[in-house]
């Protein structure tokens, strides 16, 4: 488990092949002299990206099978992992949010190659403008963030990496297309070229969205009056491409540069699915990040990334489709810093230290009704610093952390308020351990203090009769996890652990008798729960995958009519299943997700329906080509994630992927 | 006791200040006995008065039942989003689910499980946002709907499987704004006379015109152009801006309006903030006055929320203080005030000063109820004749919104 000192894969297989030599040549003294040529490739350089073999807390991989999947998206591959929740408003490229154990999408961080993407102006990532195609891996970490990710959150974090070029050059087509008048374009190529790498990869989604439900016209007393119908005004087009090159100086050093965009226009479905209704809601997205690697100098290995992510979006309901006033809300914002990261690699452990510099910026205005327009401006530091410690036998690893991070605001605009500044600094200690019993067995166990700073809408915000505070501080979280893995060999591993935690000064918007809502610190919520998750697969090519995860989420409030109650949106049981047999020519794989006792609301009288989804598929393999066909929810149950915003039932997809 | 009351001429409750009009033929007298022995009635509830309390809390909402006998909660109807109001026609209540929710449920006081129907009241449009239901028959009522132009009549007797049967017509009041509602947000019937309060809001909800009562025969459902307009209007043109209640008082003969002013700070309205008041309107003349004026920005005791006339002499205000600059909360004080005169009282109502205070009513028994919300929700209840808080709380489940008394008389027998 003792991450090997820092050297090149050539000197290791150097070793090895020495090693090997010197036993031959002790076993038998008459051997021909070998000569042994050291010319192996570089391995790449990762310095900076998260070193699973030092972090304590529970982390889990999304298979890279499910990776390819075209018939679901990101917010899907996430929402059957134990411990996350994911709620979508409607159906293909709807806005889509993560939770993890409980904590709100607000307090769940999401990463792209380690740079944090939620901001001041976006608290909660939408999942559905970050597309599968760019992505090598998808990282889920519950309860504690590693170092390298810098300032984790309350729930946990989200890390996506990006394509990255291999050795050998590949070129993918794909296209396909399904329910709900669904096309999909994808083609990707990546490569390299001496010292130089690259990937580039386009994508374009369409998606009518007009898949057919119960629409029960506001009556849920009165079944005589509901209809089925074709959800209106939810089509959705996506673009996407991502461009990667990274280019080798040396064994030691690299840098890589990542330019993304997503562009998306979505229409917005009206409360009671007015056919007239034309509100759209369009969103530009672009992350641009430089990151240059420089490992062995004095012992260190360093990285620096420069980044700039623009997030504009557009919001049109000049006709009141959806609003009570007419509204043509434009959000501009940009988030540029840079983020540093060093380790140093000794004897019995490693010191690791990041730090982050950011300046968000966010300029929010409607044409309409422009006494609302504001802008505010941003300044974060944040650092961390950790020391992973291993034994003398290095089966027990001890990583005490402890986390700074401070915020400056600015608000600036034409409102009801002055112009006006806040800032608040935050220090917190994390601590986490890890014993590898045995071969078999081992244990983790992490605590640590965790803060989600106000979002500028939280603050500063005013639209209609909701009032920002710009006195609100940031919530706290003091999160707990103890576990176990059980692996006893490499075709099964048993997962389990115990989590916990703490969550106060959490922002919620009060109501005052005249109906003027307000922003304060005012909710607290306790979470206790359970995770389970089990893998297994055998030799002749069956995978088996079984999640599990119990909670009880519930808030703590003097409000009567909500203390104690379960968490809106959180079930207190979600379990998910599959199981795929893989042969060289095909693959068949079933899956079942289950979410039970969920609510709407915080008083916990509007229940959400008990969800039992499942889905088949079928993947066939020829030459250089894939097909693959999916059914999802074969039993056209229609869910709402959010209290009358219906997703798709049952739907087909069919897809070819063509590799070169 | 006797209570007297005609189903026939009850006067729902109106809108956020959820005004009770006493304007039945009769008089309401003490409760019936709270003696456990009192008889059962055919309706399964035994026999006495009982409040139907539409509160909400955390997202959610319901009416809950109550009986007075021991001020106990005996039952809770289904539950719906927040924005509810409740009325009654005497002998059943009607759930006025309002924003999001846009429908009228009908339920008996007996069953809290089945509703006797439950219908739209969004039609062709959307988010028609019912405010309020005035009964005028057994089988005739208006629909105020605050998102719409057009205000419903129904026939508020039909049955679960008679939606064909529920709009029976439409009355129309596009004439009175330009943004496609002029934001209808209560009624009271006088009479043959359907008087309908308007807060006329313009596209951004600011009060930038003054508030309105339209008035509508209701044996021809045709307007009366009753003179007091402006700008070619048949209504009544008020003074005072974004008018949040309307209430009539037979002992008095006159109906009072309360306009909040620019309680909201809307920067799309000029002048004073304080621009609101209590008028009177004389339902025959239609003549319109001044009863009590809001003060301005540098001399006030806050903003009219709402108003509730208890008799010639006694009215109760709720004022509420200016959102802080900085938080934007505000809180609530009650006063009492003069109806005939005019004059609010020197002193606030005890116990109720700088709080939180959100709806009035007049119960059978003449005693006010005062709506508290928040953490610990329930109801003040306050003698008028003494001004003071009397008796226990009443808790609630969630925070109360609104209240209506129907009383489940003993049977014939006894």
């Amino acid at each position: 488990m003792v991450k090997a000192v820092s050297t090149t894969s050539s000197q290791i297989t150097l070793l090895a092949t020495l090693l090997s030599a010197s036993m031959l040549l002790w076993a038998d003294d008459t051997l021909e002299t070998i000569n042994v040529t050291a010319d192996a490739e570089e391995s790449p350089i990762t310095t900076g990206e998260v070193e699973h073999s030092e972090f304590t807390g529970v982390h889990k991989s999304i298979d890279k099978d499910q990776l390819k999947r075209r018939d679901v998206a990101l917010a899907d591959l996430l929402a059957v992992e134990a411990g996350v929740q994911v709620r979508q408003v409607g159906g293909i490229g709807s806005f889509a949010s993560v939770s993890i154990r409980a904590a709100n999408s607000n307090q769940t961080a999401v990463y792209l190659d380690g740079v944090k993407l939620n901001s001041g102006s976006r608290a909660s990532i939408d999942l559905s403008v970050l597309e599968l195609l760019n992505v090598e891996s998808v990282d889920i970490y519950r309860g504690s963030s590693p170092l390298q990710l810098g300032h984790g959150s309350i729930g946990g974090a989200v890390n996506l990496t990006s394509l990255t070029a291999k050795d050998k050059p590949s070129t993918r087509v794909l296209f396909g297309g399904g329910s709900f008048s669904t096309r999909r374009l994808q083609a990707s190529h990546q490569s390299r070229i001496g010292r130089w790498g690259v990937v580039g990869a386009i994508g374009k989604l369409n998606s009518e969205n007009d898949f057919r439900f119960v629409d029960g016209n506001g009556t849920p007393l009165n079944a005589l009056d509901d209809t089925r119908q074709p959800r209106h005004n939810a089509a959705v087009e996506q673009n996407a491409a991502l461009l990667r090159t990274s280019y080798r100086w040396n064994a030691d050093s690299d840098t890589k540069v990542l330019f993304q965009v997503n562009n998306k226009d979505l229409g917005v479905p009206e409360w009671r699915n007015a056919e007239d209704n034309n509100a759209s809601y369009a969103t530009d997205d672009q992350q641009l990040q430089l990151t240059h690697s420089i490992n062995d100098v004095g012992n260190w290995n360093s990285s620096l990334t420069f980044f700039q992510h623009d997030a504009d979006s557009h919001f049109d309901d000049r006709e009141k489709g959806v609003s009570l006033a007419e509204r043509d809300s434009y959000s501009d914002s940009t988030t540029r810093g840079s983020k540093f990261y060093a380790e140093r690699i000794g004897e019995r452990g490693t010191l690791g230290i990041t730090g982050e510099l950011r300046k968000e910026e966010l300029a929010s205005r409607d044409e309409i009704l422009d006494f609302e327009n504001y802008a505010v401006e941003r300044d974060a530091l944040s650092a961390a610093v950790q020391y992973a410690w291993f034994n003398q036998r290095g089966n027990l690893l001890i990583t005490p952390s402890i986390n700074y991070q401070s915020i400056s605001d600015q608000y600036k605009g034409i409102t009801r308020r002055n112009e006006t500044t806040q800032s608040n600094q935050k220090v917190s200690p994390q601590l986490g351990a890890l014993l590898e019993v045995n071969s078999r067995w081992s244990v983790r166990a992490n605590v640590g203090q965790y803060y989600r700073e106000p979002a500028f809408y939280e603050l500063f915000g005013s639209r209609g009769l909701i009032r920002g505070n710009e006195n609100l501080r940031p919530e706290s979280g003091t999160n707990a996890d103890i576990g176990f893995s059980y692996q006893p060999s490499s075709n099964w591993k048993l997962d389990a652990t115990l989590f916990a935690s703490d969550r106060t000064d959490l922002i919620t918007t009060v109501y005052d008798t005249i109906g003027l809502g307000y922003t304060v610190n005012a909710g607290h919520a306790r979470v206790l729960g359970l995770e389970l998750e089990h893998q297994w697969r055998s030799a002749n090519g069956l995978t088996a995958q079984v999640n599990l995860t119990v909670q009880d989420a519930i808030n703590l409030s003097n409000n009567q009519a909500i203390n104690k109650n379960t968490l809106p949106g959180e079930a207190a049981m979600s379990g998910f299943a599959r199981i795929a047999y893989k042969q060289p020519r095909y693959r068949v794989w079933a899956e079942a997700e289950v979410k039970t006792d969920r609510f709407y609301d915080e008083a916990n009288l509007l229940p959400a329906k008990d969800t039992f989804l499942q889905n088949i598929g079928l993947d066939w393999y020829w030459q250089n080509a894939q097909t693959s066909l999916a059914i999802n929810n074969i039993g056209n149950d229609i869910v709402e994630d959010f209290n009358g915003f219906p997703r798709p039932g049952r739907a087909f997809f069919l897809t070819t992927t063509l590799n070169f | 006791m006797t209570l007297i009351f005609n189903p026939a001429k009850w006067h729902s409750r109106n809108s956020l200040s959820s005004l009770l009009v006493v304007g039945t033929l009769g008089f309401l007298s003490a409760c019936s006995s709270s003696d456990d022995s009192a008889p059962a009635t055919d309706t399964g509830l035994a026999a006495g008065q009982y409040a139907f309390v539409a509160a909400a809390a955390g997202g959610a909402g319901h009416i809950e039942r109550y009986s007075l006998a021991d001020n106990t909660q005996n039952g809770t109807y289904p539950s719906t989003l927040t924005d509810l109001r409740i009325a009654t026609d005497g002998s059943s209540i009607y759930e006025i689910g309002r924003f999001n929710i846009d429908t009228l449920t009908k339920y008996d006081i007996n069953d809290t499980s089945t509703p006797l129907f439950q219908y739209s009241v969004n039609g062709d449009e959307t988010q028609a946002n019912p405010y309020e239901v005035i009964f005028v028959s057994d089988t005739k009522a208006y629909v105020i709907r605050y998102g719409s132009p057009k205000i419903w009549i129904i026939d508020p007797s039909v049955g679960a499987m008679s939606e064909s049967e529920f709009k029976t017509g439409e009355l129309d009041l596009a004439a009175y704004d330009t943004t496609g509602a002029p934001n209808a947000s209560g009624a009271v019937l006088v009479g043959d006379k359907l008087f309908v309060l308007m807060e006329r809001l313009d596209a951004s909800f600011a009060p930038s015109m003054v508030g309105y009562v339209a008035v509508f025969d209701t044996t021809t459902d045709e307007q009366i152009t009753t003179g007091k307009g402006t700008d070619g209007l048949p209504g009544i043109a008020l003074s005072t801006l974004n008018p949040s209640t309307i209430q009539y008082l037979e002992a008095s003969d006159e109906i009072y309006v309360t306009g909040r002013g620019n309680v909201f700070a809307s920067p799309g309205v000029t002048g004073d903030l304080y621009q609101g008041g209590i008028e009177t309107i004389d339902p025959t003349t239609y003549a319109i006055e001044m009863l009590l004026d809001d003060g301005t920005e540098t001399e006030n005791n806050g903003f009219f929320s709402s108003a509730l006339v208890v008799s010639p002499s006694v009215g109760y205000l709720i004022t509420n203080t200016a959102p802080d600059p900085t938080t934007f909360e505000s809180f609530d004080t009650l006063r009492s005030f003069n109806p005939t005169t005019g004059i609010l009282a020197a002193e606030p109502v005890a116990g109720l000063v700088d709080t939180k205070v959100s709806n009035l009513h007049v119960a059978p028994d003449g005693l006010v109820w005062v709506g508290i919300p928040g953490d610990a929700p329930g109801f003040n209840i306050i003698d008028p004749s003494t001004n003071m808080i009397v008796g226990e709380f009443l808790a609630t489940t969630l925070a109360p919104l609104d209240v209506v008394f129907v009383e489940v008389p003993a049977t014939a027998a006894e």
